[in-house]
């Protein structure tokens, strides 16, 4: 499917016109015409970790453009050696992971022919279209005998030899534990004019980087892994078939519609656990009726459909195997409730071993890589939110299929943000870990509790202004700008979206966007265009300042005075009506009996940063009355002036919190009284610790 | 066991009798804290001491505070906060180094805190150099137990035995780390009673003392040890069931902090204490002679000074070797035969 840019009123007509429309045709009644169809065949030689494989790719041009090229990944180039440019980003450490320089993984294309048998190997090259790095050879391409013209369908054939690293980013292998993900040739996306920012057609085939890997059109997958017998595997997909063909060898055959990508695992002694998720029994009528009601649908339309869970979990960790299952239930309930049900059959998350932790936390379709350790307490919710993530990354990369190389943010940060509603739903509030052996000592100890949107504006106050949010993921500033600004900065900034428009608004606007978007490729500026159009407001504001940009939210409490009115001095009047009040008379009259004390309040509000946005201020009198105001917030500072019978006893800026990118929540209020107790508290605390460790060290040497 | 039950108790009542100077390392120790987090009290009162946001994060803590002063305060990044830290974090060390040579001095009826802390602070000094020495083979055998683990389980899929061999590793880092800590205590007992001038050498003549006697200081470090852990729990046993944050509970739970740093103090007294008992059981002193200067006499014959005066201490500057038991048959411990009451130092 295409998306195609129109004009403004036509894009708005035609756009409410898909409003309603989307609305009513979730989920698809028959999967999307594929633009591109991979029959797959693999064999693993467990002992050399290489993968011998073959494809026959059908690939059709759905644009309007002859196309005279095709453009590949060759993605397990990456970890061939130091040079290349994923290892140039990265340094050869990722995610916590180091590279074992002693396993490299490599992709040799072996053939590659027409299905009329003409051989285009010879015309294959290696390009790099992000970087001028010639050592880089994760993107082939190769020239067609004539041009591909529109509609018209190409079949080719590759055979490919895939030696996998020992895991470090994602895929690999560690032990008999083999992780398979990019690794198979796989066809670049073609965009003509219109299509995201596109203005002429051409292919969008990104290098591997350290930070992103998908951007593919949806296709069709039919793979037949072969592996020594005593493997079990898990992949993309329904399994089909399963077959001995040679004696000590298992063919296991996948098959899977509409999906970008597919990876798969084996391991000889995976636990294979297996549930259903009972879409009656997890979710109530009452659910599926108030969220109808929201959207305006019929309950049939937002009733979910039963999913097979599947688990695969390492021996050491079989007892927690019920929260692996918890997490995925949680997951596809609301996930499905909120965007639209899971249209696939299956969903398989994988447990990587010990060793292998650079495979979990990864997302591929309908199949997710965990991560959990040793004993990990049942109070600390790590293992939960990775599988939440990984999963809510079928709808944000898989379904909604984003580019997550030039706007990672609308795949990683939108599903920051659906996971943060999920574990606040049902997780809740945890408190930072110290665990021993299985014993968390975070209780205990009462270590500070740890909300998911707390900790979620935590990470985003790391580095909250360096870049614009929407830039290519290898072109932030530092690793750690394209941290904050893919997940959470833009976590935040959905969530400060949601505190504007109204929890109903924007689940109406979330759903929209995805129903109108599933299976394919939108851009920011679509997200912006369905969030104006459900809104009703126009956001150009917002999006230009926090997602286009990178402005800095912040308001203060400037100076708070509260003075008592006197009786003035000086000559009054003219003429014979001209009175002189002096200092006596004046004082005399204000503390006659008569006299009702009034003071004159002076409030200011200051805007430090550079964003400009509308912010309410609350002022409390001692009295208790309470004052409102709402500031544009366009000039530098304001001013409020009151004048009444009593002092002013608290100013608060955004009461509400609803700036979730206010970068300092500290300079947003002030009050008469010193925080004595505050104060007292964390100094006590600070003398203890100080004199503790002063006697522990001391106790040392 | 009943040597070391009987010296557990005489060191429990010598902590005891000196209820002064246990104060008034509470007072030196509190002072040089608070110097210490001066700066970040300031810091914390700047931006949060008109906030009504402190009133939010005394009732829930928010982490993202601790960001936003990290972010808002450009002035201090985080290599120079982590500098600052442990510059403070070293100058605790010899500052605490300073209290205890004092203390020892007192424990020892050798003069007042200031004056024995001037007197044998540079030799804790330099027994700590030795000491930091002693720790390098210490960390090697933890760095090679570590290759071993990495040799062993490179290709391992399970972290079961390798969280366990983690557990042994550090068991026996603990272990070992402990050993150094008594010999060091040990030797600081032994510097102090001996007035002795090389600490180096008082270090190497411990380490006699430990070999003799591994099992019984390794059980007594332990049993202090799980001491200030009962401690610490009682502690904070008593802060959770305070959930309250009103000023007078929060005063309450500062005075209650406040009571375990004295707990946590009069268990160090009692290590010190314990350590002068063993020295003088393990390395029993010359019996003096009548016709001998009575202030030459064994140091625990003299009664104890006020805490801060100078009078009446021994001759700080010379050195009284005592010998290791088996070295000469004729010496006996003064301990033995000299009445609690001019032993003990409940005098000042």
């Amino acid at each position: 499917m295409i998306t195609l840019r129109l004009p403004g009123p036509l894009f708005c007509s035609v756009s409410m016109l898909a409003l309603s429309l989307g609305a009513a045709t979730s989920p698809p009644a028959r999967w999307p015409d594929p633009v591109v169809s991979y029959r797959l065949q693999a064999a693993l030689d467990a002992r050399t970790h290489t993968v011998y494989g073959s494809e026959q790719v059908t690939w059709v041009n759905r644009s309007p453009d002859a196309i005279p090229t095709l453009q590949l990944h060759l993605y397990m180039n990456a970890f061939k050696n130091e040079r290349s440019t994923f290892f140039r980003e990265s340094g050869g450490r990722l995610r916590l992971d180091k590279a074992d320089r002693q396993q490299w993984g490599w992709i040799d294309v072996k053939s590659f022919r027409l299905n009329d048998g003409r051989d285009l190997l010879p015309a294959l090259k290696f390009i790099q279209p992000d970087d001028a790095n010639r050592d880089d050879t994760t993107v082939a391409e190769v020239r067609l005998p004539q041009p591909l013209a529109p509609g018209a369908t190409l079949v080719f054939n590759i055979t490919f030899e895939t030696k996998l690293p020992h895991v470090f980013a994602r895929a690999g292998f560690h032990g008999t534990f083999h992780l398979v993900g990019q690794w198979f040739p796989k066809l670049g996306v073609w965009e003509s004019a219109g299509t995201r920012y596109a203005t002429m057609g051409a292919w969008n085939c990104h290098q591997y980087h350290g930070t992103s890997e998908f951007y593919a059109d949806f296709g069709d997958y039919q793979a037949e892994i072969t592996v020594p017998a005593d493997y079990v595997v898990g992949a993309t997909g329904e399994l089909k078939n399963q077959r001995i063909k040679t004696p000590g060898t298992k063919t296991y055959t996948f098959e899977q519609n509409s999906v970008i990508d597919f990876a798969w695992t084996a391991q000889p002694n995976y636990l294979r656990r297996q549930r259903t998720f009972d879409s009656r029994l997890a979710v109530s009528p009452n659910e599926v009726r108030r969220l109808a009601a929201l959207h305006g649908l019929p309950p049939e339309e937002v009733e979910l459909s039963d999913v097979k869970m599947i688990v695969l979990l390492q021996p050491e960790h079989a007892e927690q195997e019920e929260r692996h299952f918890r997490a995925l239930t949680a997951a596809l309930k609301w996930f499905g409730l909120w965007y639209g049900r899971y249209p696939y059959k299956t969903i398989t998350v994988v447990d990587p071993p010990y060793g292998a932790g650079g495979a979990g936390g990864m997302e591929y379709p309908t199949f997710i890589t965990a991560g959990t350790s040793w004993k990990a307490p049942e109070d600390y919710h790590g293992l939960e939110e990775v599988v939440v993530h990984e999963f809510g990354h079928q709808f944000w990369m898989q379904l909604v299929a984003t580019n997550e190389f030039e706007e990672s943010w609308l795949d990683e940060g939108f599903n920051t943000y659906s996971t943060t509603q999920v574990m606040d739903k049902v997780f809740g509030a945890q408190r930072i870990p110290l665990s021993w052996l299985g014993f968390n000592f975070a209780h205990w100890l009462r270590l500070p509790e740890l909300t998911p949107w707390g900790l979620n504006r935590a990470e985003y106050l790391l580095d909250p202004v360096a870049d614009d949010m929407v830039r290519r993921a290898w072109e932030y500033e530092r690793p750690l700008s394209y941290e904050v600004n893919s997940y959470t900065r833009a976590g935040a900034t959905l969530k400060t979206l949601e505190n504007l428009l109204g929890r109903n608004t924007m689940d109406r606007l979330m759903r929209i966007y995805h129903q109108r978007y599933r299976f394919q490729h939108p851009d920011s500026r679509d997200f912006q265009r369905v969030a104006c159009e459900v809104s009703g407001q126009d956001l150009g504001w917002f999006f230009d300042q926090f997602v286009f940009g990178n402005r800095k939210l912040d308001y203060r409490v400037g100076e708070v005075t509260s003075d008592p009115v006197t009786s003035p001095l000086g000559v009054f009047g003219d003429g014979k009506q001209r009175a002189t009040v002096s200092r006596r008379e004046a004082e005399q009259k204000d503390n006659g009996p008569a006299h009702k004390p009034m003071y004159r309040s002076e409030v200011t509000i200051e805007r430090s940063g550079d964003a400009v946005a509308p912010v309410d201020v609350l002022i409390r009198f001692e009295d208790h009355s309470v004052e409102k105001r709402h500031w544009d917030g366009r000039y530098r500072w304001v001013r409020y002036e009151f004048t009444r019978s009593s002092e002013v006893e608290e100013v608060i800026v955004d009461p509400e919190h609803q700036w979730a990118l206010d970068v300092d929540y500290a300079n947003n209020s002030w009050t008469a009284g010193e925080q004595v107790e505050a104060l007292m508290r964390w100094g006590g605390n600070l003398l203890f610790w100080a004199q503790n460790t002063m006697i522990w060290m001391g106790s040392l040497v | 066991m009943g040597l070391t039950t009987n010296k557990i108790s005489r060191a429990v009542s010598r902590t005891l009798a000196h209820r002064r100077l246990l104060l008034s390392l509470w007072a030196g120790y509190t002072a040089t804290s608070l110097l210490l987090i001066a700066p970040v009290v300031t810091l914390i009162s700047r931006n949060i001491g008109e906030s009504v946001y402190a009133g939010q994060l005394l009732r829930q803590f928010d982490l993202a505070w601790l960001f936003e002063l990290y972010f808002n305060e450009h002035s201090a990044p985080l290599i120079a906060g982590a500098v600052a830290f442990f510059s403070a974090v070293a100058l605790g060390v010899v500052l605490s180094l300073f209290f205890e040579a004092g203390a020892f001095a007192v424990l020892n009826g050798q003069g007042g805190l200031f004056e024995g802390a001037a007197r044998y602070w540079s030799r804790f000094v330099r027994l700590l150099i030795l000491q930091l020495i002693f720790w390098i083979p210490l960390l090697l055998l933890n760095a090679g137990l570590l290759r071993l683990q990495s040799y062993w389980w490179t290709d391992s899929m399970e972290a079961e035995p390798v969280v366990l061999f983690t557990l042994f590793r550090r068991a026996v880092l603990l272990g070992l780390g402990g050993l150094l800590t008594t010999w060091a205590l040990m030797a600081k007992a032994y510097i102090v009673a001996d007035h002795h001038r090389s600490a180096w050498r008082c270090g190497w003549r411990t380490w006699r003392l430990v070999f003799a006697h591994p099992a019984t200081l390794f059980a007594l470090w332990a049993f202090l040890s799980a001491c200030q852990a009962v401690l610490f729990a009682l502690w904070q046993s008593v802060e959770n069931l305070v959930t309250s944050r009103t000023a007078f509970v929060v005063l309450a739970l500062v005075i209650w902090q406040q009571l375990y740093v004295v707990g946590r103090l009069a268990l160090r007294m009692w290590n010190w204490n314990l350590a002068i008992e063993l020295d003088l059981a393990w390395r029993p002193r010359v019996v003096p002679k009548p016709e001998e200067d009575a202030s030459r006499v064994g140091i625990r014959s003299a009664p104890e000074p006020s805490l801060f005066s100078d009078a009446s201490a021994p001759g700080a500057d010379e050195s009284q070797e005592h010998p290791f038991p088996g070295e000469s048959v004729s010496r006996t411990s003064p301990s033995e035969e000299l009445p609690d009451s001019e032993r003990r130092g409940d005098t000042i």
